[in-house]
């Protein structure tokens, strides 16, 4: 059985303790996705709101319908688009629906040049790149290559067809490209 | 490609403060410690109330009971030597003579009462800390 699924059945069974194991194991991931979409002196409490959240609803996880890494990166979005929504600002808006059309077989290879990849090593330069994404490419970008999710799980989070998040990881590598280009000699 | 990307990316994470995770527990542990609080509270209100409450119902229930003639069909149970022979009247007497509407109040009230005890006592059980290894 899965480990989130065992402690979530201890909790659930009366051990409150191994909700400290939850909340210590996925405080880095969660914390990470929010300090993209929010500001550095609010992550902290919009970190905080999301655990309380996922804290009230634990007995009411699904082990069926989602697995249990995903279904809190669904809180950790709705919460960070309530946040901003207080702050007016707009997150995930949807981008076009061409997306839905997009073709499945994309080639690797097109993606990075290795001088890009180079550059890319600098962790604040990809930061400020990514700062330049629309939301949607890099939410796919992060839950992809820094969470190690699939497309299929970052279709659930983000509630979107499988296709248009494939579309947005095309999409979200090819502008990183073109942001880069001029960057790289 | 992708392998690149992901050692490129996972190198760029944003780390949390350490305190966090125990700041996030500590946050828990208060929202948990105020919900028992509001429940004790709202629980033993009611059990008050629904104690407070039995004596009248149980004086009401009392008084129906004898307005209704529910003790003497009950007494010709007892001293009437030739109760077989009309036995269904007189269960049918002393169905029809319970006082139902004071009753069902009466032991609703204790009900009530009984419930809202045994949520106080699940309440105001030592909680384990959240913050315990």
């Amino acid at each position: 059985m899965d480990e989130d699924i065992k402690l979530i059945n201890l909790y659930i069974s009366g051990d409150d303790k191994v909700l400290k194991q939850i909340i210590e194991k996925y405080t880095p991931q969660i914390y990470n996705f929010v300090r993209r979409f929010v500001g550095s002196d609010e992550s902290n409490d919009v970190t905080q709101e999301i655990f309380i959240k996922i804290w009230k609803n634990l007995k009411k996880f699904n082990k069926d319908k989602s697995s249990f890494k995903t279904w809190i990166f669904v809180i950790a979005r709705n919460t960070v688009i309530d946040f901003n929504r207080k702050r007016k600002v707009v997150v995930f808006s949807s981008l076009d629906d061409e997306e839905n059309n997009f073709e499945e077989n994309i080639k690797d290879e097109i993606i990075l040049p290795d001088e890009a990849l180079q550059k890319l090593q600098d962790s604040d330069f990809l930061n400020s790149l990514l700062e330049k994404l629309p939301e949607q490419y890099k939410t796919v970008l992060i839950l992809y290559y820094q969470e190690e999710m699939t497309f299929n799980e970052i279709s659930q989070v983000l509630k979107k067809p499988l296709n248009t998040i494939k579309s947005h990881h095309f999409r979200a590598i090819s502008q990183l490209r073109k942001i880069i280009a001029p960057n790289v000699d | 490609m992708d392998n690149n990307l992901n050692n490129i990316f996972k190198k760029a994470i944003y780390i949390p403060e350490n305190r966090l995770s125990n700041d996030i527990l500590l946050a828990i542990s208060d929202k948990d410690r105020k919900n028992a609080h509001i429940k004790l509270w709202v629980n033993s209100t009611i059990g008050v109330f629904s104690f407070v409450g039995f004596f009248p119902a149980f004086k009401l229930l009392l008084s129906d009971f004898a307005q209704s003639g529910f003790y003497q069909y009950l007494s010709l149970v007892f001293s009437d030597g030739h109760i077989t022979s009309y036995w269904k009247e007189i269960i049918l007497s002393i169905t029809e003579s319970i006082p139902m509407i004071s009753l069902t109040l009466s032991l609703a009230l204790v009900f009530i009462f009984i419930l809202s005890l045994r949520f106080i006592a699940r309440n105001i059980r030592v909680r384990p800390s959240l913050l315990a290894v």
